[in-house]
């Protein structure tokens, strides 16, 4: 199995640029998608799932082009799109095999299994004649990541799936992600670092549509070692801290403002270096700070 | 292409059954189409013989259900397309090996079977309301023949138009206003089809009216301009042909927002 973006760049009306000159190549496995809010994942991802047309360049899974061979693509493609919604009057059972007619499945046995399979995988048989409008947000992306697995599909894309869920959800739907990657393509799309830290074995971090940094997990914190720093200090100390170094967390505490942040070298005040978490390298490489 | 067809129609249908809008304007339609054509409306001796005639009562039966529906219809019909993109459902239906032909002729079809359902009470009720009031049999032909050149070709020409429309607008409320508007001069403005160039240009199904069930049709006082056969055929095969241009339109509509043929003009252009 192999992706292949060439030199994609996507212009929306008005210059907006999405995604400028991307090129890479996925190969099977978990593939976390990073980036803060506009930096271009999702319009990377909608080209990739052949709902969106790139400005310029092409998309290949398995040596056809995603554009040229769209309905080929989608017999294998498996999307759940950031925002997803159900239709509220059906049952989640009805939901599913109305989708799995879609996705080519006609037979009755063969549908009946595939739901009641996909229904199960994500913990939702017993909710399964319920109608969809009585569903929680996080039963609703269950459903939603339960309808990517009606066929057997080898390009797995889930966009920002734990948007908006609770903590509890959101670690079980990590672990379902983690479950169901098997040997297909899974991209997981987020701005969310404990989402890939878990579950992804391969990382892109994106930024302004362009690609910041490709690299494993482990590769992320060992280039970080020895740069990520805390400090507990006082109310004026932390002012000039703030300016001159990127905070990841800030705690007030009654001895002080604890402090984590990133620094290149050990800075003067008092602090001791600590091991880097890879929400610490997406600060560092996104810049984004406190 | 047909399974995928078949499913759609299937679950759309059921939806639409499980909506309550669908319901109150059945019961609106039934009652009405019921109602308007019993002899309490026409308390005249002349109107009791007519009653008498299951043509003359067949065409009354539709003409009132085409009055109400051709309005109705466009509230059940319109949102059917626009209503996947509201929900978020768009997305994820067209991921899949699913083509805007299915799609969009499936959304039409189970438009057209819910729109024929409603038809139903008229077609049992009417022949029971007058064995009751009058103690005759009615002969069925004449309300099938109705329901096949009246309603049918309205619900089919409204149908389109509203899908058409609204996805087109992406806005079902500014579709509503301006077919609302359409619908005053068709149906209500111009009911009676005065002219040639009127009995050609109408959705109403006066035409068809005019020409097959209406009193002066059936040798009764001459209170209606008559329409010939052929004119009241040339609207039929107007209605279907523009109703079938609305949703070509509509399929090549929703091809194009999935991109595909979009990508090879953008393609063009990157090379040159």
């Amino acid at each position: 199995m192999l992706l292949e973006i060439d030199n994609v760049t996507k212009i929306y009306p008005g210059g907006i640029v999405g995604v400028k000159d991307i090129s890479l190549q996925i190969q099977e496995g978990m593939l976390g998608l990073l980036g803060p809010n506009g930096a271009g994942k999702t319009t990377l991802i909608r080209m990739i799932a052949t709902l969106l047309v790139p400005t310029s360049g092409d998309i290949r899974f398995n040596g056809s082009s995603v554009f040229s061979s769209s309905q080929v693509i989608r017999e294998t493609l498996g999307y759940l799109p950031q925002e997803f919604g159900v239709y509220p009057n059906l049952t989640a059972w009805e939901f599913l095999d109305y989708l799995a007619i879609l996705d080519g499945i006609y037979d009755y046995r063969s549908r009946k299994k595939a739901v009641e399979h996909a229904l199960e995988t994500v913990g939702l048989t017993s909710v399964a004649k319920s109608q969809l409008k009585t569903f929680s947000g996080g039963m609703k992306r269950r459903i939603g990541i339960a309808q990517t697995l009606l066929k057997t599909k080898h390009l797995l894309i889930v966009d920002e799936p734990t948007a908006g869920l609770d903590p509890e959800e959101r670690i079980r739907f990590r672990n379902l992600l983690s479950e169901i990657s098997g040997d297909r393509l899974v991209i997981l799309s987020t701005h969310i670092v404990a989402d890939v830290e878990t579950t992804c074995n391969d990382i892109i971090i994106l930024k302004k549509g362009r690609v910041l940094i490709r690299t494993k997990p482990l590769s992320l914190l060992t280039d970080l070692r020895g740069k990520v720093w805390e400090t507990t200090i006082s109310e004026n100390e932390f002012k000039g801290l703030k300016q001159k170094f990127a905070l990841i967390t800030v705690v007030r505490k009654a001895e002080g403002i604890s402090c984590r942040f990133l620094a290149d070298e050990k800075p003067s005040i008092e602090c001791i270096s600590v091991s880097p978490t890879l929400e610490d390298a997406y600060v560092y490489h996104v810049g984004e700070i406190l | 292409m047909l399974s995928r067809v078949k499913g759609i129609v299937w679950y759309e249908l059921k939806m639409r059954l499980r909506s309550r809008l669908y319901w109150i304007i059945f019961i609106l339609a039934s009652g009405f189409s019921l109602f308007v054509p019993t002899p309490l409306n026409y308390p005249g001796p002349e109107d009791a013989l007519r009653f008498y005639s299951d043509w003359w009562l067949a065409g009354q039966t539709f003409s009132a259900l085409n009055l109400l529906m051709t309005l109705l219809a466009a509230f059940l019909v319109a949102d059917r397309i626009l209503r996947d993109s509201n929900l978020r459902i768009e997305e994820i239906i067209h991921s899949r090996p699913v083509s805007s032909m299915e799609y969009v002729i499936a959304k039409y079809m189970a438009s057209m079977i819910s729109l024929s359902l409603i038809s139903i009470p008229a077609i049992i009720g009417v022949p029971i309301i007058k064995r009751l009031l009058l103690g005759v049999e009615m002969n069925l032909l004449p309300l099938l023949i109705a329901f096949l050149v009246m309603y049918i070709p309205s619900m089919v020409f409204v149908a389109s138009l509203s899908l058409t429309g609204t996805t087109f607008a992406r806005s079902a409320p500014a579709f509503y206003g301006v077919f609302g508007i359409i619908w005053y001069f068709d149906s209500v403005y111009f009911r009676v089809a005065e002219s040639t160039f009127r009995g050609v240009f109408n959705f109403s199904g006066t035409s068809s009216f005019q020409a097959f069930f209406s009193a002066t049709a059936l040798g009764f006082t001459n209170d209606m301009y008559l329409i010939s056969a052929g004119i009241a055929g040339l609207n039929l095969f107007l209605l279907i042909m523009v109703s079938g241009m609305m949703i070509t339109a509509l399929i090549y509509h929703e091809k194009m927002r999935r991109s595909a043929t979009d990508y090879r003009i953008h393609i063009k252009k990157s090379r040159q």
